[in-house]
């Protein structure tokens, strides 16, 4: 019952926290109107960016980061009340339905994990490591210590942090912000397009059913890799879809930007994941070539910055110790071989099944691009998708030992990351159906 | 609460239908009334032993039987003979002190307790776990169930 209770209350700070005041969100949003998810999408952005900042002030024998915290909690309790007594005043609804579904999946999920609390082999050697780094008391300088030093630490210090401030202080419950991160989403990206609510229920939850399993939260990062990047797609929709062409000044840069650097600090292979959006950006034609320099400039400096800082941390620099340090040029025409790059494909083939909703993603996208060959968003998705296949071929071509075991391992989660690029097709695909459908049967009415 | 019940009844009742009939299909697939059941019946510790087994695997139920049984406060060294991960971190919020007893986690020995011949365990690196000797008759058991160990060394 206790248990019970912690996971409700649980929930409730992880959306308080999410919960900025609404005067903050409009330094993010080109929209007066803010709707809850976008609400709480900005939120729980803006949430993540502060613990990345937190975690370099942590240390053993000062409470600072959570006094900041604690103070944050009650500005974003105080307007949550505020908002909630203004919706009642306009007799609007006690409690928004997007948000009573949302609260009720996590609760529902948190449900799931509370009896799978299995870690995956990644998560308990190296993952819940670095946590413990943080609940022993140490702090960021104590990371070249825990394995695998080469990873950043931000999805550890988030699973860290909202265990200890939990009632019961179990693992699990920093686990309980993950399910949360991924359902806001996949909400947000449900509320992309202007749906009334029962559509908007049953699209999300069909997309929630197709990618759910409880192992997404056995401790790996890939879950926050892969909602992390569906936010920052969602963004780059608004942004192709700014009401001006001066995009320079839309305020979804700012966003942009900040999901941008809490990729990087999630996983190595995050920051090529921002580099295939970047790539992908730089060759659409909607966008001067100002703009493009500027965000050439920005991520630039957010790679750089992270690099010192890794460097002043005296974190070793490479992607990933081990196979990729014995990567020699001489040996290329060993590695890259016909036989190789035809196992990756097979395999590559196995993923799209696996991941169902990657493939439906692609499906999606094709029928769009053939209907509607202009819409610049749809090429800069193709792009992405191009990119990233490059990317997947390329990360195991240049692996130098055999394949098999490692593309059994790996390759699914990769790929589950690379899908966070697209699941924005199927709500698309929905608006467009719909547009299609309703404008065939008015021709049809005249 | 009620308001939005009352938004929803005013709008379409079969629509209310198909989405009971449709959650209640979805909490059925993920078993959800029978986590929800455990969440209430079985502790936290209990479910964790579920999950790790008792001896097999990270062996967590073996582990929190040896810190209850012999009131441990102080980490010991794990060695897991088996392919899961090392599971000491579950005594990471224990202190730090010399000891000479150590734990066997899915040891299986070829012959005899007394036995020189070849270990075992297929999965285990022997060169990169060399501070220990892996044969039983160096040490003293303290605590066995199934193939796992409580030792100190003679």
């Amino acid at each position: 019952m206790i248990e019970t209770l912690s996971i409700l209350v649980h929930i409730f700070v992880i959306t308080i926290f999410c919960y900025p005041p609404k005067y903050l969100l409009t330094l993010f949003s080109d929209d007066s109107k803010i709707n809850i998810i976008e609400h709480l999408e900005i939120g729980i952005i803006l949430n993540i960016f502060l613990l990345l900042i937190l975690s370099f002030f942590f240390r053993q024998e000062s409470n600072f980061i959570f006094y900041i915290l604690l103070i944050i909690f009650l500005v974003n309790l105080f307007f949550f009340i505020k908002d909630l007594i203004d919706s009642i005043k306009l007799r609007k609804y006690l409690i928004n339905p997007e948000l009573l579904l949302l609260f009720f999946l996590v609760f529902v999920f948190a449900v799931d994990l509370s009896n799978n609390l299995r870690l995956g082999w990644d998560a308990q050697n190296y993952w819940l490591m670095k946590k413990l780094v943080f609940s022993d008391g140490g702090s960021i300088f104590d990371l070249k210590n825990a394995p695998m030093p080469e990873y950043p630490h931000l999805g550890s210090f988030i699973w860290f942090i909202y265990s200890k401030i939990s009632i019961l202080n179990y693992e699990y419950f920093g686990r309980i912000f993950y399910i949360y991160l991924f359902l806001v989403s996949i909400f947000s990206v449900s509320r992309i397009i202007k749906i009334h609510f029962f559509e908007f229920l049953l699209l999300t939850l069909s997309i929630i059913f197709l990618i759910y399993k409880i192992n997404l939260f056995n401790g790996y990062q890939e879950i926050i890799s892969f909602s992390l990047l569906i936010i920052l797609i969602n963004n780059f929709y608004r942004l192709y879809n700014f009401r001006s062409s001066n995009y320079e000044i839309s305020k979804k840069n700012i966003l942009i930007i900040i999901t941008m650097s809490i990729l990087i600090w999630i996983k190595n292979e995050s920051t090529v994941l921002i580099l295939i959006c970047l790539l992908s950006f730089l060759m659409s034609r909607q966008f001067k070539i100002n703009f493009k320099i500027l965000s050439i400039l920005f991520i630039s400096v957010l790679l750089i910055s992270k690099y010192f800082l890794f460097d002043y941390l005296e974190l070793p620099h490479n992607i990933q110790t081990g196979p990729y340090d014995n990567l020699k040029i001489e040996n290329f025409s060993e590695i890259i071989s016909i036989k190789r790059f035809l196992l990756i494909t097979k395999y590559l083939i196995f993923g799209f099944f696996e991941i169902i909703v990657y493939f439906l993603s692609i499906v999606l996208l094709v029928i769009m691009l053939k209907y509607n060959k202009i819409n610049k968003f749809n090429i800069f998705l193709l792009h992405s998708f191009i990119f990233s296949i490059i990317f997947l071929y390329s990360a195991y071509l240049l692996f130098p030992y055999p394949l098999h075991l490692i593309l059994n391992i790996s390759l699914n989660r990769l790929m589950f990351q690379t899908s966070g690029f697209f699941i924005i097709t199927i709500p698309l695909f929905y608006n467009f159906f719909l547009k299609k459908h309703v404008h065939k049967k008015k021709i049809n009415i005249k | 609460m009620f308001m939005i019940l009352y938004k929803i009844k005013k709008n379409n009742y079969i629509k209310i239908i198909i989405l009971l009939i449709g959650a209640f299909i979805i909490l059925k697939q993920i078993g959800f009334f029978k986590k929800f059941y455990f969440l209430f019946t079985r502790s936290y510790e209990v479910r964790m032993e579920k999950n790790y087994k008792y001896c097999g695997q990270e062996s967590i139920g073996f582990l929190k039987t040896i810190k209850n049984k012999y009131n441990i406060d102080y980490k010991i060294p794990i060695i897991n003979f088996s392919d899961s991960p090392n599971s000491s971190w579950y005594y990471n919020n224990l202190k730090n002190k010399d000891t000479n007893k150590v734990i066997f986690l899915n040891y299986f020995m070829k012959n005899s307790v007394n036995s020189r011949t070849p270990l075992n365990n297929k999965n285990f690196n022997y060169k990169s776990n060399s501070n220990f000797s892996y044969y039983l008759k160096d040490y003293k058991i303290l605590y066995q169930s199934l193939n796992c160990y409580l030792l100190e060394k003679k």
